[in-house]
């Protein structure tokens, strides 16, 4: 079976990804799974100078689903290169790095420093986190600005750039078309919803900051809506995420049109599955009488429900 | 670390709300150490969502005992569980209570309600150390139990720390078990009163008691160790969810996962 796939110019061994942020650098998991055998693994949110995170409390649980206020903390890019990149390399991991700027010289400096770093088959711009006061969210939520921050990165690297965005948008469509529009070669769909959670009994929020932003199963129709507009408005090449935990919920993603997936949430609930989905994936394939992973992206017969044989 | 799901033999209510669960499993009890916890996933499918973090009370050679309060949806689910049934565990995880460096003195251990499990499998392992190297005859190593509690049904397990020569020292918020206070008023009086030097001291409760714990022992030169609870998501170190402030320079937080659950009192800040 091949579960071969390609996301613009990105190609991916096989179409499991985990999510950034919820794989550090992959030091803790390397026991647990084999993360050559992974499509790809997103790093933790890198920035130019380290970051702190957010004040605790930076989580909370809410129906089905997970708000977190971390902030991302992280070593910084110089502590990255030379203290996480061997690690996976070594693993020989398919890595793509998750890349955060305040502005956009920061992101501009960042593709630069990566561009020249072996071991990175790619970038993940963050143009989506809820939980920092500068950058994240204000550049995605807006098609110009969107689009700057995309061909700044561009501008100054030759690896293939995803383009993370918000679901946190009117219309996922239009910030979508100006990220491609500035030279992505595909869209990462979605980073959290804005989320709250309030402690009945002290009357105040559960997460330090307030605000957070939700993953989960809670939120996987979101997501799978957004990847199946933008590929059928767009035919831009895209990575659904939102609330994966099992392999129907992945299958969903690939049929809405999805040309990889990336676990985030469910997989630091199981870190096993990532490794469970791609022979389950395999099976399913099978049944279907589909010769591979590509034909089974964006197939879906009819727009509207339609009744199963049996 | 393990990824595993095993057979839960006992899962017993041994004081109001509290639950004493036994739980086979040969791969993480060979590894497991005090002081260490396991992520358990409570109930299959989405509600509750997360693992649980919870600590070892007891590790034996081919299975480890968890001893839990029944506070929300996750403990909730995790007490009605039935032998028999199997679990799905992710451990040992963190750091394990480092053990006192010297065989003489007293060794002080403060429970605040609940706070008291990961303590007994400490208290085990020093015992059992003791033994090995044959001092404890010369008993110039004691350790002592300051354990408080919502009410005397609430104070468990004390024959077993007895039964290794343990004193214990109770007091309950009612006043049913011992004089009525906290935990830490048991410590006050014990660090005003003479008993000889204490070598290292070892706290397990809520929030607030750690804080006391850490301002009454602050002029103290013995390690302190805290263990904390705080929520987690995975319980590896890679979400950076569950952080504590650092009182060293140039890092401002630690993770509670990773870098704890037990923490020296003087590296940390609580809030």
């Amino acid at each position: 079976m091949n579960l071969k796939t390609k996301i613009g110019r990105l190609v991916l061994q096989n179409p499991i990804l985990v999510a950034s942020g919820c794989f550090g650098y992959g030091e803790e998991y390397a026991p647990l799974l084999d993360l050559s055998r992974l499509g790809g693994v997103v790093t933790k949110g890198i920035s130019l100078k380290p970051r702190p995170g957010n004040s605790p409390p930076r989580l909370a649980e809410t129906p089905a689903g997970l708000l977190n206020s971390i902030g991302l903390e992280n070593v910084g890019v110089d502590r990255f290169i030379e203290e996480k990149l061997p690690f996976l390399r070594k693993q020989k991991a398919c890595v793509l790095v998750n890349i955060f700027g305040e502005s956009l010289g920061e992101y501009r400096k960042l593709a630069e420093i990566l561009d020249d770093i072996d071991g990175i088959a790619g970038l993940e711009v963050n143009i989506s986190c809820p939980n920092v006061e500068k950058g994240g969210l204000e550049f995605g939520v807006k098609p110009d600005s969107t689009r700057k921050v995309i061909e700044t990165v561009r501008g100054k690297t030759s690896l293939p750039v995803l383009a993370k965005l918000s679901p946190n948008v009117t219309d996922i469509v239009e910030i979508a078309r100006a990220a491609m529009q500035g030279g992505a070669d595909g869209l990462t769909l979605i980073n959290t919803l804005k989320g709250m959670a309030i402690d009945v009994k002290t009357r105040c929020p559960k997460l330090a900051r307030g605000i957070g932003g939700l993953s989960g199963p809670a939120i996987r129709p979101v997501a799978v809506r957004m990847v199946y507009e933008v590929s059928r408005k767009l035919a831009a090449p895209v990575i659904g995420a939102g609330g994966i935990d099992s392999t129907e919920a992945a299958l969903e993603f690939f049929i809405a049109g999805a040309g990889a997936v990336q676990i985030g949430t469910g997989f630091l609930i199981n870190p096993r599955l990532p490794l469970t989905i791609i022979p389950e994936l395999v099976g399913y394939l099978d049944n279907q009488g589909l010769k591979g992973i590509e034909s089974l992206v964006g197939n879906i017969p009819a727009d509207k429900p339609k009744r199963r044989k049996k | 670390m393990r990824l595993s799901n095993c057979p839960v033999n006992r899962n017993l209510v041994i004081a109001p709300g509290y639950f004493l669960m036994e739980i086979e499993t040969p791969e993480i009890a060979a590894e497991a150490q005090p002081g260490q916890f396991v992520m358990i996933k409570t109930r299959e499918g989405r509600e509750p969502l997360l693992r649980r973090p919870l600590s070892l009370h007891r590790v034996s050679s081919t299975s480890i005992e968890l001893l839990y309060q029944v506070i929300g949806k996750g403990t909730q689910a995790l007490s009605q569980t039935r032998p028999g049934e199997f679990l799905d565990l992710l451990g040992p995880l963190g750091k394990p209570f480092p053990l006192p460096a010297s065989s003489s003195g007293i060794i002080l251990l403060v429970a605040g309600g609940i706070g008291i499990a990961p303590l007994l499998a400490l208290a085990e392992q020093i015992s059992e150390r003791l033994k090995v190297k044959g001092q404890r005859s010369k008993a110039n190593l004691k350790i002592h139990l300051l354990y408080g509690a919502k009410t005397k049904a609430h104070l468990v397990r004390i024959s077993d720390f007895q039964k290794m020569g343990i004193e214990v020292s109770t007091i309950t918020d009612d006043g049913s078990g011992g004089r009525k206070g906290l935990a830490t008023d048991l410590l006050r009086k014990f660090l005003v009163s003479p008993h000889g030097n204490i070598s290292a001291a070892y706290a397990c409760g809520p929030r607030p008691m750690l804080k006391t714990v850490a301002q009454l022992t602050r002029n103290k030169t013995v390690p302190v160790y805290l263990s904390l609870e705080e929520m987690m998501a995975c319980g590896m170190g890679a979400c950076l969810g569950c952080s504590v402030r650092a009182r060293a320079s140039g890092i401002k937080y630690l993770r509670v996962c990773q870098d704890g659950p037990v923490f020296l009192a003087e590296d940390i800040i609580l809030d």
